[in-house]
């Protein structure tokens, strides 16, 4: 074990923390990051925005549009807070980058409702109690749309299992499995996929 | 009147959670916001000897660098336990020492979060390092101080006396909340030196309170604001320090600084469940009747504060034995501090105590259940009260005819299904009512709606909903008539959402008030110069469906409280209950915590319930599985069933999840939490929940208060573990009791 007083230039021990090792900037870089121009369509609108480079989808979604909707858990893609679609696939907004998601219909929990409708997976959500702090829920509700577009809502055990990217720490699961079955049962679920909502 | 409480209400924050329009702390961005990055600190005891903040201040973006040497001077303030409001009397960048791997040494604040977490990642410290540093809860713990003890008649000539005894140590992990919210917060000064806070609050009254004891500002210039907590169960109970450094920076800055504590950084910055250990000794006579208990168990806590959750004295109110001794201790660590985690006592005890029952009914070859029957207390056997209500056994009944029991042959690897072996256990789950108070305003509006003000929380628990019920059931209103304030310094003030207390505390409040409006409508209406009801006796009205009503006079309630000079109707009071001394409950309006309970002046009460389980464990890869679970509860009046259900039911997944999953692992080398994240801390799953049943027994309490509600919100998770143990031994023959159970622990 290395002496840990020794951690001036490299704090390889602090990793775990989460804490990147401190390293001297690369040779010839300034730290100013590039910044990019991007284009992204959001719930069938067209943002403009420039943006370093470094942002998240989720970031830029909850702090540049204002969209929060999409919660952050543990920016590591293992909560599944984060969940939204990208032209009909759920994926981790957290582990997105915003340059990388330009040119896919992104749909996020905001672009799910019809007015004052919700959407059936919304509605069924509110119905079955499948939540209660309410934090995983947006995800929650965009992964089980997914799930069942995907065609993995066959059976309560085929739901839990592709609806295990999701945590809940309120342990709402047995409610979200019902929520889901409600839903595809029904039938004819609403599905954004590609082209918009 | 239409029975309102009681009915299994929809959430009326339902919308709101499912739209994503719900606001949580974190989601309140704002113009000229800045982002605020922790540097921690890699070593646990030592200090710091240097901090280059030249390097990384010309950094793009980079406002602040906030160290020891440059930090406001804060005032004190007590940890909560000890009746302040913050979450550890040590606070971190107050100096150069270093008491806790992980700890916060400084502070980065840039105009966005990827320039902060990039100049706190290359900020230069230089250590001078300790060693000797200590995390875990070491096998030969010392534990000479004393976190408590209680005295029941003779244990120790009970104890020799015994016919059957069973002599066991059981061992739980240190364990973090993990709520799916990350910690943070959202600090802004205003031009007056004002501060609003955004940071997810169980109590935004104590809260508010800490930070303006800490910066010396004035109450009425500082204000919590948490209308939402992406999850709590007790971790956003009191002032966390990241807290206080972010409302520090802010203020330095003289901009609006949001922090953002990683899944990783709130490991070692917030609260965790520290490590405990239990050695019990139980002795009965041949026929299965309890003799004595003999308790010892040591607390992990840290250096600084005197945090600890023993559990013994909630353990002696489970059954009749004569002779009881508990001594319980404090086991010093590097660490910081602990704090309440779902049953923060119970959890650990009641694993601990449930499994050596369960010993001592395989000793006795008794059925567990018939054990239970066999030492039903008449009383507290601790005070001798009577309780104030208390269904253990008929939750033990009625769980067990759900679970089929009846059909378990006792012996030890008797039962197989397609080739798994089978294993069923049961265990007692309790939780203390704690009775807490509260206070509360109901205002009538000329619009024929009612608004509640109360400064309590929503954890996920349905207080909105159940304080509309409340609320609409004393006004003849539908609860979406009903418009729910809270979580929020500026309201009226409520007692910590903690000890499962807000339901009975809150909700006689509410009740109250919104009587109070009612009769003070009735009689401005009677007492008015004009009106349909001018001169009638104010006993003689109603309020139903919207409407006042005298025999058949009506008038719906908008055009009532239109008609009134004041064009509206208030009440504000406080509920606490009759039992709890003036002095305690006055200190509600200074943002103390008062509490009683489970023992009050005249009766004892506690909540009960009867947990099943079941498990499933493959003979050769030993994986276990819980395909099912079955809890019985009685928590007297429901008032919602449906997130009542939800709480009960979101307990039992915790339970599962400590039992076979979570633990807080300690590398030993660094004192360190080693399993920092989401991916390797792990918690419960959906497909790790098989079929789950809750079910709820009709309870009458008319003595803790009119509501006649105890809290539920802790009860589901304290009989899991021990079922689940109980289970393990029950197919394998293996019993394990140390948490979390994993195949390495039943290889046989
Ligand atoms: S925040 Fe994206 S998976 Fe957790
Ligand atoms: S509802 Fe709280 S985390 Fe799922």
């Amino acid at each position: 074990m290395r002496d840990p007083s020794e951690a001036e230039t490299d704090m390889s021990e602090a990793d775990h923390l989460g804490t990147v090792a401190p390293r001297a900037a690369p040779p010839g870089q300034d730290n100013a990051w590039p910044v990019a121009m991007l284009t992204l369509r959001v719930n069938g609108q067209t943002h403009r925005l420039a943006l370093d480079t470094r942002t998240t989808l989720l970031d830029m979604l909850r702090d540049h549009l204002g969209l929060t909707g999409a919660k952050t858990g543990c920016n590591q893609g293992a909560c599944g807070a984060c969940t939204v679609l990208a032209d009909g696939k759920r994926i981790n907004a957290c582990l997105t980058l915003a340059v990388a998601a330009q040119g896919q219909d992104i749909i996020t929990i905001e672009g799910l409702a019809k007015g004052d409708a919700l959407h059936p997976m919304q509605q069924a959500f509110v119905d079955h109690d499948a939540f209660q702090c309410g934090y995983c829920t947006p995800g929650q509700i965009m992964s089980a749309i997914a799930c069942i577009h995907e065609g993995h809502a066959g059976s309560a055990e085929e739901i839990r299992e592709f609806m295990s990217g999701n945590l809940c720490r309120c342990g709402a699961y047995p409610n979200i499995v019902k929520a889901v079955q409600d839903v595809a049962g029904q039938g004819d679920m609403r599905f954004p996929g590609k082209g918009g909502v | 009147m239409n029975a309102i409480i009681g009915t299994p209400h929809p959430r009326l924050d339902g919308r709101a959670k499912v739209t994503g329009a719900a606001r949580y702390a974190l989601d309140n961005s704002r113009a000229g916001l800045q982002h605020a990055a922790l540097v921690l600190s890699p070593i646990a005891l030592g200090r710091v000897a240097s901090i280059n903040d030249a390097a990384v201040a010309g950094l793009p973006g980079v406002r602040l660098v906030m160290t020891h040497r440059n930090m406001p001077a804060l005032r004190p303030d007590a940890a909560m336990q000890d009746g302040g409001h913050a979450h550890a009397s040590f606070r971190p960048l107050e100096g150069d020492e270093i008491r806790y791997h992980g700890q916060p040494v400084a502070v980065v604040v840039a105009d966005t979060r990827e320039q902060a977490e990039h100049a706190a990642a290359l900020l230069p410290v230089r250590y001078e390092a300790r060693p000797g540093a200590v995390a875990h809860l070491p096998e030969d713990a010392p534990s000479e101080e004393e976190a408590g003890s209680l005295d029941v008649g003779d244990a120790d000539a009970e104890w020799e006396a015994s016919a059957v005894r069973v002599t066991a140590d059981y061992e739980e992990p240190a364990q973090h909340h993990n709520p799916i919210e990350l910690y943070g917060c959202i600090a802004e000064w205003d031009e007056q030196g004002g501060l609003e806070v955004h940071v997810p609050s169980q109590w935004a009254g104590g809260m508010r309170a800490g930070i303006a004891t800490v910066f010396g500002l004035p109450e009425e210039k500082t204000r919590v604001i948490s209308p939402y907590i992406g999850g709590a169960f007790g971790g956003k109970a009191t002032v966390l320090a990241t807290t206080l450094l972010t409302c520090a920076a802010a203020k330095l800055t003289g901009r609006p600084v949001m922090l953002q504590v990683s899944r990783q950084q709130a490991f070692p910055t917030t609260s965790f469940r520290p490590a405990a250990r239990q050695h019990i000794r139980l002795g009965a006579t041949a026929e299965g009747k309890l003799r004595a208990l003999i308790y010892t168990s040591e607390n992990q806590t840290c250096r600084f504060d005197d945090v600890s959750f023993p559990g013994g004295e909630i353990l002696a109110r489970l059954y009749d034995i004569p002779g009881m001794k508990m001594r319980e201790g404090l086991v010093r660590t590097d660490v910081n501090a602990p704090g309440f985690m779902r049953a923060p006592a119970e959890t650990p005890a009641v694993f601990a105590f449930e499994s050596a029952i369960d010993e001592l009914a395989v000793a006795l070859k008794m059925d567990p259940v018939e054990l239970r029957r066999r030492n039903e207390p008449a009383r507290d056997p601790v005070k001798g009260l009577p309780w104030s209500s208390r269904s253990l056994l008929r939750c033990y009944e009625r769980g067990a005819e759900l679970f089929g029991w009846s059909g378990r042959d006792h012996a030890p690897r008797s039962m197989t299904k397609d080739g798994d072996l089978i294993g069923w256990g049961c265990a007692t789950a309790v939780y203390p009512t704690f009775i807490s108070t509260s206070s509360a305003t109901l205002r009538l509006t000329s619009e024929g709606r009612a608004e509640v003000r109360c400064a309590a929380a929503d954890i996920g628990t349905g207080t909105y909903t159940i304080l509309a019920q409340i609320a609409a059931d004393r006004l003849g209103l539908t609860p979406d008539k009903v418009t729910v304030r809270l979580g929020d310094s500026t309201l009226d003030p409520a007692n910590v959402a903690g000890g499962s207390t807000t339901a009975l505390a809150s909700g006689n409040a509410v009740s109250k008030v919104a009587e109070q409006a009612r009769e003070a409508l009735f009689k401005a209406l009677t007492e008015a110069e004009e009106g349909p009801f001018k001169g009638m006796s104010p006993a003689s009205l109603s309020l139903s469906e919207g409407t006042v009503r005298a025999g058949n006079v009506t008038q719906s309630l908008a055009e009532a409280v239109s008609s009134l000079p004041r064009g509206k109707v208030e009440a504000t009071d406080q509920w606490a209950h009759p039992e709890m001394p003036a002095k305690q409950s006055k200190m509600l309006w200074r943002a103390g915590s008062p509490q009683g309970g489970p023992d009050m002046e005249s009766f004892t009460a506690l909540a009960f319930g009867a947990q099943f389980v079941e498990v499933r464990i493959n003979p050769r890869t030993r994986t276990i599985r819980v395909p099912r679970m079955v809890g019985v509860y009685a928590g007297g009046t429901i008032l919602n069933p449906r997130t009542a259900h939800s709480q009960l039911m979101g307990g039992m997944v915790w339970g599962l999840s400590n039992a076979l999953l979570e633990a807080s692992e300690v590398d030993r080398n660094h004192a360190a939490f080693a399993n920092a994240d989401m991916a390797e801390y792990h918690i419960a799953v959906n497909a790790d929940i098989g079929a789950l049943d809750v079910e709820m027994l009709e309870e009458r309490d008319d003595k803790i208060g009119p509501l006649g509600a105890k809290g539920l919100g802790e009860i589901g998770i304290t009989g899991t573990a021990p079922a689940l143990a109980n289970a393990v031994f029950h197919a394998t023959g293996i019993r394990v009791r140390k948490l979390p159970i994993r195949i390495e622990d039943i290889l046989g």
